[in-house]
């Protein structure tokens, strides 16, 4: 199996409108990819992430020829849950409760073991912090947590929405290098993000997304080159804000 | 079924750490039951007979082997505070006021010779404006109960050494039969037997502040949307979501029932006896704590935020108290009031308690109450898995 996502003319459209939220899309991405997703606001990443990862359900809205995920049919999505991590953008965490309770929670319902929470602690450089409510921690501490308990089930394919938004450069690096262990031990990751020099500093592939439709998609020294990434991506897109 | 006890545990661990919560849930019901009891006492329960004053003008002497002694003796045992006088103080504020004709002695002999209770209409009894319908019923039962047993008494001591020895008991002893049927056959509550279900369900309802808190707070934080990538379906969540909330539920009528039982009783002289189905009492908690959680999650899921819910879910569940009969019993409401009231699931839950305490029905009467509650459960749950968003924004 060589794709870890293999989807061919993808068309999805949310009840009550009247707008294709992604239209004829297609996305190939090869195992051990570093994927970064790029595209202005209300370009569809989120339509995507969500489709990827189980969050839309599949109805005469959602249409495609082909949408395989980790080997499996995306109707089959049970078969690929427990391979999937997902860090969404919010913080999706209990305020209230601590950090090894909030991941003994989540492992739990993961049917992950116990011994994973400790893993994932230690991960996140979290071992000093573990007893500490989440409203105690630095947003960079909570950013680290959020993608921690994505990693729980040790995934197969990690998509990150926005990981790094709101965090110090400190937290920033941290992530970035954690990221890059995972995909030297040959995790697939989907890496959406507003930050044109993260995608370059991590990502091997690249895909920009405009109006719900992939206008570029292959490795990304291709797509960018080596001069200026702003400018390439102002040129595929045409619009100002990334 | 591991995962939903797993959201539940989790759910059940967040609720006990909300202190403010359990405090709606259980301390506003609970005082809500202490102090209506006492202040409703006579709503529920005519003050009539409670050594209440009664005002016998008359020109006969009362005493001795008289009429009008033996007439006021018997009223005695309805525990009226009598004053006997010739005529009213002026400045007297009398509610209940009896005028005996004067030679009363011949109307008792009118009465016995004709070997039936005759209306006593040579005896005017005179109430305050104010006074309740009921209260007058009542009054008038007393006292021709008590011209009964004076009759009675009669002719027993007629028939005294005859070789017909008939027992007759006292019929005042019946005074509490005549309490009960005080309103043509309808069976009143005392206080306890009122303020425990309806207050209980008034309290059970508002658990959509703290269940709408839970729903809107994942959905605001993303934790459903995390969720939703893993190997869990949406009614692993919604039952997951329900179950520490119909739990804490029947533990709230718990309480209330508790405190009826054991500490109303010690407070009032009231009882709420123990003389009933208990199956009834589970198969009716039951099916109001699904009413109560089920009407949470419908507020949840059309609601925005925490602030629309509970300004929304606050309003509606003090609507649906009014007209359930929690508030204002629906017996005092009028026709039209009282088929609304069947609007409320808080009426069905009410009127099923009030069926068990009161009019002591069995399991199998009460099941078309429950059958209702549960259906209005039903419905709610449909709406919200029809309407259940994993994001704030979908």
């Amino acid at each position: 199996m060589k794709y870890a996502i293999d989807i061919q003319a993808l068309e999805l459209q949310y009840a009550g409108s009247n707008r294709k939220a992604l239209t004829n899309l297609n996305l190939q991405i090869a195992r051990g990819s570093f994927f970064g997703l790029l595209g202005p606001n209300g370009a569809g990443k989120t339509s995507l992430i969500s489709f990827l990862c189980g969050q839309i359900e599949t109805n005469s809205r959602t249409q495609y020829q082909k949408a395989e995920i980790l080997g499996y049919d995306r109707q089959q999505i049970k078969n690929y849950k427990s391979k999937l991590g997902y860090a969404p953008q919010e913080i999706a965490l209990y305020p209230t409760l601590t950090v090894l309770e909030n991941l003994t929670y989540f492992a739990r319902l993961m049917q992950a073991p116990f011994i994973e929470v400790a893993r994932v602690i230690d991960w996140v450089g979290l071992g000093d912090r573990k007893n500490s409510k989440v409203s105690e921690l630095s947003g960079g501490m909570k950013r680290r947590l959020n993608l921690g308990v994505a990693l729980l089930n040790r995934p197969e394919l990690l998509i990150l929405d926005e990981p790094t938004v709101g965090i110090d450069p400190e937290s920033r690096n941290f992530i970035f290098e954690k990221l890059l262990e995972l995909k030297n031990e040959g995790v697939t990751l989907i890496y959406s993000t507003h930050y044109l020099e993260e995608v370059k500093k991590l990502c091997d592939q690249t895909g920009v997304l405009l109006g719900g439709r992939m206008i570029a998609i292959g490795p990304r020294a291709e797509i960018f080159g080596e001069g200026d990434l702003e400018k390439r991506y102002l040129e595929l897109t045409g619009v100002e804000t990334v | 079924m591991k995962k939903i006890m797993i959201i539940v545990g989790h759910e059940l661990k967040i609720l006990f750490t909300d202190r403010q919560a359990l405090a709606l849930l259980f301390l506003m019901p609970l005082a809500l039951i202490i102090f209506l009891t006492f202040a409703l006492q006579d709503v529920y329960q005519s003050k009539v007979g409670k050594n209440t004053d009664l005002w016998v003008i008359t020109t006969d002497p009362c005493t001795g082997p008289s009429s009008c002694a033996q007439l006021t003796n018997k009223l005695k045992k309805f525990n009226y505070g009598l004053h006997i006088v010739a005529e009213l103080p002026e400045k007297s504020e009398a509610e209940l006021v009896l005028v005996l004709p004067s030679n009363i002695d011949k109307t008792i002999q009118k009465l016995q010779a004709a070997k039936s209770l005759l209306p006593v209409d040579q005896i005017q009894i005179l109430f305050d404006p104010l006074l309740d319908q009921s209260s007058r019923t009542l009054v008038e039962s007393h006292l021709l109960l008590s011209l009964q047993g004076m009759l009675i008494e009669r002719l027993r001591s007629e028939l005294k050494g005859s070789a017909l020895n008939v027992k007759i008991t006292d019929v005042s002893q019946f005074s509490g039969l005549v309490t009960k049927s005080a309103l043509g056959g309808v069976v009143l509550p005392n206080p306890i037997q009122q303020t425990v279900p309806a207050w209980s369900l008034f309290g059970m309802f508002f658990i959509l502040i703290p269940l709408t808190n839970s729903m809107i707070r994942d959905r605001r934080l993303g934790v459903f949307k995390r969720l939703l990538s893993f190997p869990i379906t949406k009614w692993h969540l919604i039952l997951g979501k329900i179950i520490p909330f119909f739990i804490i539920n029947v533990l709230q009528f718990a309480v209330m029932l508790a405190v009826g039982l054991f500490i109303l009783p010690k407070l009032t002289g009231l009882q709420l006896d123990l003389n009933f189905d208990w199956w009834a009492l589970a198969a009716i908690t039951f099916a109001s704590a699904w009413a109560a959680t089920s009407y949470g999650l419908l507020v949840s899921c059309f609601a925005e935020t925490s602030e629309q819910a509970h300004a929304f879910g606050a309003f509606s569940v003090v609507i649906l108290a009014i007209i359930g009969g929690v508030m204002i019993p629906s017996y005092v409401m009028p026709d039209l009031m009282q088929k609304v009231s069947a609007l409320s699931p808080l009426y069905w839950g009410l009127e099923a308690y009030l069926d068990l305490f009161v009019r002591k029905l069995s399991l199998m009467a009460i099941l078309p109450r429950i059958y209702w509650l549960l259906g209005f459960s039903l419905v709610a749950c449909l709406i919200s898995s029809w309407r259940f968003r994993w994001t704030e924004n979908s």
